[in-house]
């Protein structure tokens, strides 16, 4: 269960001890008591803002979820959601900017892969195949909302494809994550991306689209 | 003018403006269930439209749907402003009207309102 927003912190100090919550980010904390529910706390998730991940017992769990439904500046939000603002922030999700055939340097995860290692699962493979395409960003400039899987093209050649794509409420116009041709990744670059049977102008932007 | 409205079992309403002419939209009961419109894609003047056919597309934040013609004929008119402003739809669903056919020859099943109103509270 997440608790998510620049509230997030205000609010857990009043379920737990100031003590049990991580300081840092992507750090965590065990058997510490939430709302009187033993927990692990992680200063994690996918929402672009500050916030919490809680992970505890499945028979626990609604009492958790009442526990923090009480405070009264929360509101429940689903996956829907949640999946917006992970595309505002620009973050990879496993299905979509990342699967089994694109490479954690396609997918802009260079920073995991430490190539100075004397040798790791798939080193060899990822020193072999380079690197041919990239994870971009795009806004549709024309009429339309891409969704995941719109092929993309550049004077009429496919050059890539979206791997997510939605509305942005944010920005108030509809954005995407794409991977495109190595040599079509810079800023300004104009495509075009094919909704239902129509291609629309887009062009390529930087990531995130939204940054706390 | 009223008694002249129609709906459909996939939430447009239809208003006759005359025994060949209809203006089409979407239900009140449809907006709610899809949520804040941000997108519509629309025909154009001069398309033909095939009664039970898809005419229309309308997205929410999270999907598209479809919006199917509940009849067969020309489109005459296209009510571009919802292109710019597909809010519209939701804060005012009588009034956003998408289309209007004229040379109307066919039609899906249509409810009277009552009917309708029956139809979508077993729906939900």
């Amino acid at each position: 269960m997440a608790l998510q927003g620049p509230k997030s912190r205000t609010i857990l100090e009043r379920l737990t001890d100031e003590k049990n919550i991580p300081r840092k980010y992507y750090s965590f904390q065990e058997n510490v008591m939430v709302a009187g529910i033993n927990c692990l706390v992680s200063k994690t998730g996918y929402t672009g803002e500050e916030g919490y991940e809680f992970y505890c017992g499945p028979e626990d769990a609604p009492k958790l979820w009442d526990a923090l439904m009480k405070e009264e500046e929360l509101i429940p939000c689903g996956l829907g959601a949640r999946d917006t603002l992970r595309l505002e922030a620009a973050m990879p999700l496993y299905g979509h900017e990342m699967d089994d055939t694109i490479t954690p340097l396609e997918a802009g995860l260079g920073f995991a892969v430490k190539f100075d290692k004397e040798e790791f699962i798939g080193k060899k493979a990822l020193l072999s195949k380079g690197v041919t395409r990239g994870r971009v960003g795009l806004t549709i400039t024309g009429r339309g909302i891409a969704r995941e899987n719109c092929p993309i093209y550049r004077n009429g050649e496919q050059i890539g494809i979206t791997t997510s794509g939605t509305h942005c409420p944010y920005l108030g116009k509809p954005v995407a994550m794409a991977l495109v041709n190595i040599e079509f990744i810079q800023i300004g670059t104009q495509v075009e991306v094919e909704i239902r049977g129509k291609k629309v102008a887009a062009e390529v932007v930087s990531l995130p689209f939204y940054k706390r | 003018m009223m008694q002249d409205l129609k709906f459909t079992k996939t939430n447009e309403w239809v208003q006759y403006l005359d025994e060949t002419t209809v203006r089409i939209g979407l239900t009140d009961y449809a907006q709610k269930e899809l949520g804040d419109l941000v997108f519509v894609n629309l025909p154009e003047e001069g398309d033909e439209v095939v009664a039970g056919e898809a005419f229309a597309d309308v997205e929410s934040v999270k999907a598209v749907s479809d919006v199917y013609s509940p009849v067969t004929g020309t489109v005459r008119s296209v009510n571009e402003e919802l292109l710019d402003h597909p809010e519209l739809i939701n804060s005012d669903p009588m009034e956003a009207w998408f289309i209007e056919v004229e040379e109307v020859r066919e039609t899906t099943e249509f409810l009277t309102e009552d009917e309708y109103d029956q139809f979508i509270s077993k729906e939900g």
